[in-house]
């Protein structure tokens, strides 16, 4: 399982996906992650969209395992609906 | 004598045990509360260990997983609320599912109040701002 964040400076919900991405890192043995800040990697929202094949208006966006979850709220969802933070 | 201490609403003195058999989720949860204020904070691996810490040490706040061996979350609450130098202790259960029958469960037994993992510090000020709200 791998997580993909794409964030930008002083974003609440980045710093929020960050946390909870190194709290899961923590958990599972079967996870790991990487941050990126879309500026500094060269991405305008409009190159990032490209690249995610959705057109995006906030940040942060996160893929895992190649699929675009969304931003924070749809990850913490998403976490919540496949328990992720049960015991493996 | 009853030891129950009138805690106003989010007093961050307030002395915490945290139930987890998991070392990793008691140090994220003890991150968490600490980033909200709280840092009387003792830990406990399951609701055996917990249960003699808690007739010795005056806790004002319980905050309990659900899921652990040996003696479960729910046991842990029902030994809390059937033991009267303890009954007036706040639980808060923490849990990884929001299965209605465990809600409805956690609630018959009196837990005071119930966050699915995973949570943030600001979820977590939220549930004990209620749980004090109500107390208060």
């Amino acid at each position: 399982m791998k997580l993909t964040i794409y964030g930008k400076k002083d974003c609440p919900f980045c710093d929020k996906a960050k946390l909870l991405a190194s709290q899961l890192n923590d958990i599972r043995k079967d996870f790991s992650f990487e941050y990126f800040d879309y500026e500094d990697e060269g991405f305008t929202k409009e190159t990032l969209g490209e690249k995610l094949g959705k057109e995006i208006s906030t940040l942060p966006q996160i893929i895992l395992d190649d699929k675009l979850i969304g931003g924070y709220t749809d990850l913490e969802a998403y976490v919540r609906k496949n328990k992720l933070f049960a015991r493996q | 004598m009853e030891k129950k201490k009138n805690i106003m609403a989010l007093d961050k003195n307030i002395k915490i045990l945290l139930v987890d058999d998991f070392s990793t989720m008691r140090r994220i949860e003890k991150n968490l509360l600490k980033e909200i204020g709280f840092s009387n904070i003792d830990e406990a691996d399951d609701g055996v260990t917990a249960l003699p810490m808690l007739k010795k040490g005056n806790y004002d706040l319980v905050i309990t997983d659900w899921n652990m061996p040996v003696m479960q979350g729910i046991d842990l609450l029902k030994a809390i609320r059937a033991n009267p130098a303890l009954s007036h202790i706040p639980v808060l259960m923490v849990t990884a599912e929001s299965k209605r029958e465990q809600i409805i469960a956690a609630a018959q037994a009196g837990v005071n109040g119930y966050v699915v993992k995973p949570f943030t510090g600001a979820t977590l000020r939220e549930k004990l701002e209620k749980i004090y709200s109500r107390i208060n």
